[in-house]
């Protein structure tokens, strides 16, 4: 293992503890005796202060062992936990973070950090009943309640320090650890008395792998640590190492079987442990008759062995428990996650969208050869491209839940800044979406949830006088909406003031004064640009700027925002985005000589249009869709599409969407002799017949008017250049199996433009998409 | 071998080290001593300039030590060597001019 690896590995782990951390500090604020969340916090200290040591952070463990000490002494139940510790530790949580961002940065700490961790350090040194602030690292230790199992048993021997007995496996080395860092870090909490190292077992100077390990140690370790936290120094080189720690005043057999144990001669071992100090010649002796008396006496009892031996020693098991546990959960963890770059990710789904392409294009060269045994090969290679396809799709969904945890944060320091009592709702957490979208959907969400707590939540008095409870409550959920995933921000405050809303934007000139103007209009007023209501501004939002930021973002990523807000009931944002950026089932359609492809997802019918019903809506362009006005929008009108020349049928055309008209080119001769006919003409020349596509997008309905409907389609979403950023009604391009260009309609914008269209005509304000 | 300068003076020839004495460079450490020992009466090693040492490199001097008692001399431990050595309480062991006739085993 490379070290810059394993460090990289260190910070990772290390930023995704301090979350967890994070999150466990903030449950415990809420339920202050979660002792399973108070020992997350510890654990993730730990840990952190672990592994820096075995990297050589000195600051990092410095630091990190002050906050653990009082974290200790939280867990023994010794400091209760209050809102107060809970914010210095969400600082040390911070910096922290901070020091982590450093060192990944390949920087040193500051004297900037430095003074700020030690300003926090001696927050936390305070919690540490007096207890001097700085000196020898024991200071810092925590002064454990002697345990009873510690106190001199009888024939226990007569040291006061612990033995460790160290053999590491030769590879300890290649694996990137070196022991003597170890035997460093035990010093950071302790202080080694005496050290033997063995250096039997290396061999003579020519037969010497370098590389190999093969020092033994035996330690004599004087500290006032528990069991616990000194086995938690050797957690990196479990896998690599035989150790065996002996607390102080172990008995005698015990040392007996250290000696029997371990690999050297015993007589040898025996002299050593006398050098450590941690047997006296005595004592020594009487290990030795003992051995011999087991030798020939019959063998004890395993329980009495046990007891014998005091190894049921109640912190350590629970240590031990604890421990497997979570190497358990880690190993079911580890087993069933990969991490993987998500570069590495991203040419995987790149390929996989070519392969589409190139799959279609098989299927259309299948269709036309006309070989049965070619067609169905076809038709399986498309079926396990959709398959592959939607499988490397969830590859990239990732949970929101991780997203959303965040703000608890956000909502915490922002109601204690703007002294409001807020809490945080979350559900929905476990909806998938895209990990791009996750990524870029944070600053948006952050503004939203920001302006929720700044300008929604009124102060606690004005809230109960408006007889509501005086905290108030923010909401984030999120769901799955026919092939969207809708995210949502709603607080229980006073909602949009419809009335100033729409004092501002007649005075900034945005709507006139005689317009008409409904709720949702206004409401998305506060969209435009350097729009703000606030009559204050502060520093956390009122300055005008953020919603038109957020409207951009979130249209960025081909997704809407729509408002719902009731006057002294609270607003809800309501976000709504695609699944996924890369690949959709696309619905093909035709207009003259043009391709179009819709998100299947947002099809919810189609309709023919026959010649009556255009005639019926009277160039109002609505339909009578079952008892229901249906606005639609002509697509050959819309991009302006010249007509084909007619009867005949372009041959491009007809490569290009074989389904409709090959019927029509194959049966010209039958056209002419029945043309007289004229439901059998209309039949033969679908052409002219139009079909309306009906179309769904948060709760609008629309239609829009094509000449032919080619089904099904895979679609590769490529995005329109810069030069193409302007258009409206289109959200990029795709490539079509025989090699032509379609368009994909931003259908959200369409249905948009379809309910705005009347009152758009009227009131000569824009309200279209994208301005 | 770049991290070692050979010298060669009148009593024997003169090992300096250069950099890590660590599991990467150990190997031509032991190499380089190795060869000389049977050419050379005296050999010295200056670790003066050893600015990081693990335990690949204090096996191999543990090593040297051993097989060349009274022939090979250690000198100038550089900071981070002291270090180490204080740490696995070997100063005592390096630091002392006569070999223990046990062999390598030391008690601080």
């Amino acid at each position: 293992m490379n070290l810059d690896d394993a460090l990289h590995t260190f910070i990772v782990e290390g930023r995704e503890l301090l979350e967890q951390m994070e999150e466990a500090l903030l449950q415990v604020e809420q339920a202050p005796g979660d002792d399973d969340a108070i020992a997350a916090i510890f654990r993730a200290a730990h840990t952190i202060k672990g592994s820096a040591g075995l990297f050589g952070l000195d600051h990092v463990v410095k630091f990190t062992h002050v906050a653990e000490s009082v974290l200790d002494r939280v867990r023994n139940h010794q400091i209760g936990i209050d809102s107060d510790l809970v914010a210095v530790f969400l600082a040390v949580r911070d910096h922290l973070g901070m020091l982590l961002d450093r060192i990944a940065a390949g920087l040193e700490p500051d004297a900037e950090t430095e003074q700020s961790g030690q300003a926090l350090a001696d927050r936390l040194k305070a919690y540490l009943d007096g207890q001097p602030a700085a000196g020898r690292p024991e200071n810092a230790l925590v002064e454990r309640p002697v345990c009873l199992e510690q106190a001199p048993p009888t024939g226990g021997a007569d040291t006061d320090n612990w033995h460790i007995s160290l053999r590491f496996n030769p590879d300890v080395l290649r694996n990137g650890l070196d022991p003597l860092a170890i035997i460093r870090y035990l010093a950071t909490f302790g202080r080694v008395a005496h050290i033997v190292t063995l250096v039997d077992a290396v061999p003579g100077l020519t037969d010497l792998e370098p590389e190999d390990s093969y020092l033994g140690y035996e330690i004599s370790f004087h500290t006032d640590a528990d069991k616990a936290t000194i086995d938690s120094a050797f957690d990196f080189v479990r896998d690599d190492a035989r150790i065996r720690i002996l607390p102080p005043h172990s008995k005698v057999s015990e040392y007996v079987q250290l000696i029997r144990d371990l690999p050297e001669e015993e007589m040898r071992l025996g002299e050593i442990l006398m050098g450590c100090g941690t047997l006296t010649p005595a004592e020594l002796d009487e290990a030795l008759r003992r051995q011999e008396a087991a030798a020939d006496g019959a063998p004890h009892p395993i329980g009495e062995m046990l007891v014998e031996q005091n190894i049921v020693h109640p912190p350590v098991v629970q240590a031990a428990l604890d421990k497997q546990k979570q190497v358990k959960e880690q190993k079911s963890a580890e087993g069933s996650l990969i991490r993987v770059n998500a570069e590495k990710l991203d040419e995987h789904i790149n390929l996989i969208g070519e392969l589409i392409i190139a799959s279609a294009g098989t299927s259309l060269i299948a269709q036309r050869a006309n070989i049965p045994e070619l067609s169905e090969a076809a038709a399986r290679l498309s079926r396990l491209v959709e398959e592959v396809r939607d499988s490397a799709l969830t590859l990239r969904m990732v949970q929101i839940g991780a997203t959303f945890n965040k703000f608890q944060r956000v909502v915490r320091d922002m109601s204690a800044e703007l002294k409001k009592d807020i809490r945080l709702e979350i559900s929905g957490a476990e909806t998938e979406l895209d990990k791009t979208v996750v990524e870029k959907i944070g600053d948006p969400l952050t503004h939203l949830v920001r302006n929720s707590l700044d300008h929604g939540i009124e102060a606690a008095a004005e809230r109960i006088a408006r007889g509501k409870p005086a905290h108030g409550t923010i909401r984030l959920n999120a769901y799955h909406d026919s092939g969207s995933i809708v995210i949502e921000v709603s607080d229980d405050g006073g909602g949009l003031n419809r009335e100033r809303i729409l004092k501002k934007a007649i005075e900034r000139g945005l709507v006139k004064p005689e317009q008409q103007l409904g709720d949702d209009e206004i409401h998305n007023l506060i969209f435009e640009a350097g729009f703000s209501t606030a009559e204050q501004v502060n520093n956390l939002s009122g300055r005008g700027v953020g919603m038109d930021v957020v409207r951009r973002n979130i249209m960025a990523l081909r997704g809407t925002v729509e408002i719902q807000s009731a006057e002294g009931m609270g607003t809800t944002m309501r976000i709504r985005l695609p699944l996924t950026l890369a690949i959709i089932d696309g619905f093909l359609v035709g207009v003259g000589a043009a391709s179009f492809v819709l998100p299947l997802e947002l099809v919810v019918e189609c309709v023919e249009l026959s010649a009556d019903e255009t005639q019926a809506a009277q160039g109002r362009d609505h339909l009578n869709l079952r008892g229901e006005v249906l606005p639609f929008i002509r697509l050959k009108e819309l991009f302006d599409i010249s007509d084909p020349s007619q009867p005949a049928v372009d041959p491009a055309d007809e490569e290009g969407f074989g389904d409709g008209r090959a019927a029509s080119g194959s049966s010209g001769d039958t056209a002419t002799a029945v043309a007289s006919d004229p439901e059998l003409d209309f039949m033969l020349h679908p052409v002219r017949r139009e079909n309306v596509v009906v179309v769904q997008y948060a709760g609008h309905r629309a239609g829009l008017v094509v000449e032919n409907l080619m089904g099904e389609f895979q679609t590769v979403i490529r995005p329109l250049g810069v030069v193409f950023n302007g258009l409206q009604g289109i959200a990029g391009f795709t490539i079509l199996g025989n090699g032509q260009v379609a368009l994909i309609l931003d259908v959200a914008g369409l249905v948009h433009r379809v309910a705005t269209r009347d009152r758009r005509l009227n009131a000569g304000v824009s309200f279209a998409m994208s301005e | 071998m770049r991290n070692v300068n050979i010298e060669d003076t009148q009593s024997g020839r003169r090992f300096r080290m250069e950099g890590g004495m660590t599991v990467y460079s150990a190997f031509h450490f032991r190499d380089a001593v190795l060869a000389a020992i049977p050419d050379y009466g005296h050999l010295e090693v200056d670790l003066s300039g050893v600015q990081e040492m693990d335990v690949a490199g204090l096996q191999v001097m543990l090593q040297l030590k051993t097989k060349c008692p009274t022939t090979l001399r250690f000198t100038n431990y550089s900071p981070a060597v002291r270090e180490v050595l204080r740490y696995c309480k070997l100063l005592k062991y390096f630091s002392d001019p006569v070999p223990v006739e046990e062999g390598p085993r030391a008690f601080s």
